[in-house]
């Protein structure tokens, strides 16, 4: 069984067109990069598979089902969790109480207070914020909203994580911490499909990844592969850092 | 009789448009949902119908007093109080010019008391007839002179630096403040124009019929709908939303009789907003 | 828990057990008041509780689920006309009217519901105010209902003092459990669900929540507890018009009261209820060609000055900078 299934999938706004008929297939248990340029249409694929944003043609399957017509609290309840770009924290609750409506809400059937609660606390300290839980929102720096983003998320227990820039405005040693946070995640059996722009990340942890650009799928292959793609390199990476990566790689092996 | 039916209604459409217009402008622009305009117009009435007393002139040519005593109003109003929360998200504004509603009505309350008030040019009987079409002179002269401020108005937000500085400000506001647009200053710009052009409207409303300080609140539900139908924020729509208006106000007294117009408005008002999702031009309504 | 915490909890404990007992000096003093009162007073406090009952009714749409349903008083002008209706048209006794206004109010909230609560906030504003102008104009045109002229209720048997107690205990008690619904709401899923749709609908919908059972059952309960009161108001009165039960004044009033107590908290309606009526009623009566002006200038200065509402004062301490907070962080 395929677990998340893109056919011909295509979005469009009016006259643009910002996903062109794009296949794609991610493997059970593999972190999946998405990758491209600003505007190449990742985060309208992502939105379309969790359904906040219809789908003009094609078909999204997840685990055999299809995700056409289905309202987005339908396809969270399937098991996808998705941290947005722009990070959306509920202003006005708590740290903890935002990720206990993940908790809460997330599953069928939802769980109570007292078993989401304790579960939240989990989730905070897994992403390390322990000690800010009972902080407001607007308390809390950029790099720890990115991280409650997350916590939000995985509260849900989903089975496919969707992660939408959640390395960028992030220091080095941050990008390491949360690096390591996503190889977590997928070792306890959650797939995930990030949406990335910091190369070092991505090349590092991917499994596979795929490539857009003005809306089309220009590879889908292994972060080796890609590198030495040259539609890739001439629209996105750059010559320069295929030579860079291509002669880490080499070092390492 | 159809034909004078459409020819009343456009007629007096044109008013209705410009009406929206103002409206529509803020809202476009700042976000903001101005709950004080109709009071605002009838503001301009009452300093027509003042005016026109003190000094007996013609109506039409108070309209620049209206005009610019509500520019100025406007501008003061939002810079030094709705500025101070425009960030707050439309409950807070709303309930805000709400409020300024409220002072104002005890305003003209105060100034002028509560009877209604109107003006009578001289030539307010004269008609013209046309194919079988009676036209009023004044019916005519509103709707020109509404017009002409819209489409001068159009042409200004789209053509003139300061115009183009507006529309900037709505678009992007951190983009527009780098590039050097004072964001308070044309957010306090827009509301003068808005409030100028329906200082401007009310002069000629109430040609066309007395008002009193409450009458505001009919207005608003009638700049609510052109401005929705037209889509909000968009200009020329609100001038077909306010022909639209004009021609179902006039088609609606045929047909249903007087008492029944308002429920047909209110009504009406609600289905366009379940069924037409755009307006004819605007954004959607859903969410 | 740190250690470090426990002085604070013990502070907090404290701090709950003295509220807990204002609360009940509070709610001994209401219900003994009429015993020690003059009747103008008992009837104020009365009105004071049935606005009460609108601003909380208010406060569930808007403050928690963040729907700006401005015409909410639709919904007190029909409960009001339905129990007039029944009692002087079919000879219903008052109880049995106003269940029906409440179960009418809710199933036109949920009916009407279905059309105008997927419309965006600016829009849903808007369509309840029309919706309440509607309703007005359409009651006006009615022969049933007495058209423009208006309905006379049979008269509440007893005399002056009898009538004024027991609309004043039918308000609080109306009130108490508005409010205690509002209290069992904000600390359950319900409550929860409501506070994320109101922050981000979407994000509340990618967590799993689905809305529109959410705001049905939000603008239902506000229905509910409107229409009540409605009813409640036209038995007291003894004659409604559709210009009295539909004004719009009142109608702001609410959400004055709503946002000046604070938006979204238990108590805070009820705090600002009992300010705004009191001055209100000072107004009416020394200042009434001011009352506008005073109304609208609270108004103004409450969303300047403290847009969350006295309730989120309450344990700070009192600087300037509380004041200001709500303009540095909302300026352009």
């Amino acid at each position: 069984m395929k677990f998340l299934e893109g056919v011909s999938v295509t979005r469009r706004f009016g006259g643009l067109v910002a996903v062109n008929e794009v296949d794609f297939t991610v493997e059970e248990g593999e972190i999946f990069g998405l990758i491209g340029p600003n505007g190449a249409g990742k985060t309208t694929l992502l939105n379309m598979i969790n359904g906040i944003l219809p789908i003009s043609s094609g078909k999204l399957y997840f685990r055999e089902q299809c995700l056409n017509d289905l309202k987005p609290h339908e396809i969270t309840h399937l098991g996808i969790g998705r941290a947005f770009q722009i990070v959306r924290p509920f202003e006005g609750l708590t740290a903890l109480q935002n990720v206990m409506v993940g908790g809460i809400f997330g599953m069928k059937p939802r769980k109570n207070s007292k078993k989401a609660a304790r579960e939240a606390q989990e989730v905070l300290a897994f992403v390390g914020l322990s000690e800010k839980m009972d902080r407001q929102v607007a308390g809390l720096t950029i790099p720890d909203r990115k991280r409650l983003e997350v916590a939000r998320a995985l509260a849900m227990n989903p089975k496919l994580l969707l992660l939408d820039e959640v390395m960028s405005a992030l220091n080095p040693k941050e990008v390491d911490d949360m690096m390591e946070m996503v190889r977590e995640v997928n070792r306890q059996g959650v797939t995930v499909v990030m949406i990335e722009h910091v190369m070092r990340a991505t090349m590092a942890i991917c499994h596979r990844i795929l490539v857009l650009h003005h809306g089309r799928r220009i590879a889908m292959d292994t972060p080796q592969e890609i590198s030495q793609n040259e539609e890739v390199l001439k629209s996105y990476l750059g010559e320069r850092f295929a030579r860079m990566e291509a002669e880490r790689r080499r070092t390492i092996d | 009789m159809i034909l004078q039916m459409i020819i009343n209604g456009l007629l007096v459409g044109g008013l209705y448009a410009s009406i929206g217009v103002s409206f529509s402008l803020v809202y476009g622009i700042m976000g903001i949902i101005n709950l004080a305009q109709g009071t605002q117009i009838i503001l301009g009435a009452y300093l027509t119908c003042a005016t026109c007393q003190l000094f007996h002139i013609d109506p039409f040519l108070t309209l620049p007093v209206s005009a610019l005593v509500l520019f100025g109003m406007g501008y003061a109003v939002q810079r030094c109080i709705i500025n101070l929360v425009g960030k707050g998200g439309v409950v807070l504004t709303s309930l805000l010019t709400f409020g300024l509603n409220l002072v104002l009505i005890n305003i003209i309350l105060l100034v002028w008391n509560a009877d209604f008030r109107g003006v009578n040019p001289s030539y307010a009987g004269k008609n013209f007839e046309v194919a079988g079409v009676t036209i009023p002179y004044v019916r005519l002269a509103v709707f020109f002179v509404a017009v002409v401020a819209t489409m001068t108005l159009h042409w200004f937000l789209g053509h003139t630096q300061t115009g183009n500085a507006i529309h900037a400000s709505s678009q992007n506001k951190r983009a527009a403040q780098i590039v050097g647009i004072n964001i308070r200053h044309s957010y306090a710009l827009t509301f003068a124009i808005s409030s100028g052009l329906a200082g401007a409207m009310g002069t000629l409303y109430v040609i066309l019929k007395p008002v009193s300080p409450f009458s505001g609140a009919d207005l608003l539900m009638i700049l609510f709908l052109v401005a929705v139908l037209g889509g909000l924020g968009n200009i020329p729509g609100a001038l077909l939303g306010g022909m639209v208006m004009g021609l179902a106000d006039s088609f609606s007294v045929l047909c249903l009789g007087m008492q029944y117009q308002k429920i047909v408005l209110f009504l009406g008002f609600i289905l366009v907003l379940i069924f037409l999702p755009r307006g004819f031009f605007g954004r959607r309504f859903y969410g | 828990m740190a250690d470090g915490d426990r002085p604070g909890r013990k502070a907090a404990a404290r701090h709950t057990w003295a509220t807990r007992c204002v609360l009940v000096a509070l709610l001994l003093s209401a219900f003994l008041a009429p015993l020690f009162l003059r009747g103008y007073w008992v009837r104020l406090l009365a009105n004071v509780f049935m606005f009460g009952i609108l601003a909380q009714g208010v406060n569930i749409i808007a403050g928690y689920c963040g729907y700006l349903a401005l015409g909410n008083i639709l919904f007190f002008g029909l409960g009001a006309y339905v129990t007039a209706v029944l009692m002087t048209h079919f000879a219903f006794p008052f109880p049995a009217a106003f269940a029906a206004s409440g179960a009418g109010a809710v199933i036109f909230s949920a009916g009407i519901g279905l059309l105008i609560l997927r419309l965006k906030g600016q829009y849903f504003l808007m369509a309840t105010l029309a919706l309440s102008e509607l309703m007005r104009e359409i009651i006006s045109s009615l022969d049933i209902t007495g058209g423009g002229r208006g309905l006379t209720l049979p008269m509440f048997a007893g005399g002056a003092a009898a009538v004024n107690n027991f609309f004043y205990y039918l308000m609080l008690l109306l009130m108490l459990a508005c409010t205690f619904s509002i209290w069992c709401i904000d600390r359950s899923h319900l409550g929860l669900a409501f506070k994320a749709i109101k922050f981000d609908e979407d994000a509340a919908s990618v967590m799993g929540i689905n809305p529109p059972p959410y705001k049905t059952a939000a603008w239902a309960i506000s229905a509910l507890f409107t229409g009540f009161a409605g009813s409640a108001f036209a038995y007291w009165m003894g004659y409604i018009d559709p210009g009295v039960v539909f004004e719009i004044t009142p109608s702001i009033k609410m959400y004055l009261m709503m946002v000046l107590g604070g938006a979204g908290t238990v108590w805070g309606p009820v705090a600002g209820a009992l300010f705004i009526e009191l001055v209100s009623e000072f107004a009416w009566s020394r200042f009434m060609e001011y009352q506008f002006l005073i109304v609208g200038s609270i108004l103004i200065l409450t969303c300047l000055f403290t847009p969350k509402g006295l309730m989120d004062l309450v344990g700070k301490k009192i600087t300037l900078s509380l004041f200001t907070k709500g303009i540095r962080e909302n300026r352009i």
